[in-house]
């Protein structure tokens, strides 16, 4: 299998199908952590989509400084946050309503039960603010460290620790109440 | 849970090495504290057990399809649909702007939005959301040189009243009563 490097030289030196092989390699990477900081299937493959659309644009801008996945995951998050702040100033103008998209018919799941179980753990997800989300995401499901969260997001290491006790005290808290 | 706080702290590493030690150490020994953390362990794995499920991979062709479709199309910088969407958004925002010099003349008569007698805690939270930083900093005095587009749920975490506190010192100082005070005092304050 082709490293990442290769395949990104490969598409800037004009070769588009190997920009198909990154997208592969890393969509649903990008759609988990899409989907559970915006909480439901089509606003998740929204961001998908978005963010694949930024790679393709912008790889030429990156130079390895960071791996290839970090580097995902830092437009997923923008893009993901972005996308939950217009959703909201959509809702406040009264241009979208805050339940619409949440009884998607298309799923991704292969079985209900997974489907029911994710579900339940993407509500929980949406109980916790956006950038505590953020974090407790990228710790917990992600299994990242705090250092790789920081190049990620760009808070430091203080606050992203904050950030996660205080998410992690409001989880337990909300599945005291289950 | 008594011990609750204490296990979080350790597992969010918001303790010292030394502390982190002592609680290790104290794993060791206390049937109690084992079985709170283990319990605590096992909820957690419970919510990330779902990162292994099967997802069906068809259903990603249409985000590359999308994105294939999206670099084809080359839309005009204003189409008809974009440029009426455009008027739209500029006539709610005129009216808003209307609206809202309107009420500064005739306080009493104002739309407010009282954040305070909404119980839904995910209400609330989109209710910080719109509460400017810049706002908060006039009730109360924040450090915020660590910390940029902090929102104001995780920012409540880091000041009371007119003392800074660090990041280090904000379990130690702050009671759950007192982040309970701030959150209420933020909340209760009126948005147009």
């Amino acid at each position: 299998m082709q490293d990442d490097r290769e395949l990104v030289e490969r598409f800037l030196g004009g070769d588009d199908k190997s920009f198909n092989q990154i997208a592969r390699r890393y969509q649903k990477k990008i759609y988990w952590h899409a989907l559970r900081m915006v909480g439901n299937h089509d606003d998740a493959m929204e961001v998908a989509q978005q963010v694949l659309l930024v790679v393709y644009e912008k790889l030429s801008t990156f130079k390895f400084n960071s791996s290839l996945s970090t580097w995902l995951y830092k437009i997923t998050s923008t893009r993901s946050l972005n996308y939950l702040r217009k959703k909201k100033v959509k809702t406040f103008l009264g241009l979208e309503s805050a339940a619409e998209k949440e009884d998607s018919k298309s799923d991704v799941f292969k079985s209900f039960d997974d489907k029911e179980k994710i579900e339940r753990v993407i509500n929980l997800l949406q109980k916790l603010p956006a950038k505590q989300r953020e974090v407790f995401i990228l710790k917990n499901f992600e299994e990242m460290t705090y250092k790789e969260i920081h190049e990620i997001t760009g808070k430091t290491i203080g606050t992203l620790k904050a950030n996660y006790f205080h998410a992690l005290k409001k989880m337990m808290e909300l599945t005291d109440e289950e | 849970m008594k011990n609750r706080e204490r296990i979080l702290k350790y597992l969010s590493s918001t303790i010292s090495d030394t502390e982190a030690k002592k609680f290790e150490k104290e794993l060791a020994s206390s049937s109690l504290l084992k079985k709170e953390f283990d319990e605590i362990k096992q909820r957690l794995n419970k919510l990330s057990g779902n990162a292994k499920v099967e997802i069906k991979t068809g259903e990603f062709n249409k985000v590359l399809a999308g994105i294939h479709e999206r670099k084809m199309v080359n839309k005009p910088l204003f189409s008809l649909k974009r440029a009426s969407a455009f008027v739209f958004v500029i006539t709610i925002f005129a009216l808003v702007i209307f609206r809202s010099q309107e009420d500064d003349s005739q306080t009493d008569n104002r739309t407010e939005y009282d954040f305070a007698s909404i119980n839904d805690s995910s209400l609330l939270n989109d209710a910080a959301d719109f509460i400017e930083l810049s706002e908060l900093n006039n009730i109360y005095k924040v450090d915020h040189s660590f910390q940029e587009n902090i929102i104001p749920d995780e920012y409540l975490g880091y000041a009371f009243g007119e003392n800074i506190i660090t990041l280090d010192e904000i379990d130690i100082l702050l009671t759950d009563n007192e982040y309970d005070q701030i959150y209420n005092e933020i909340m209760q304050r009126t948005i147009l």
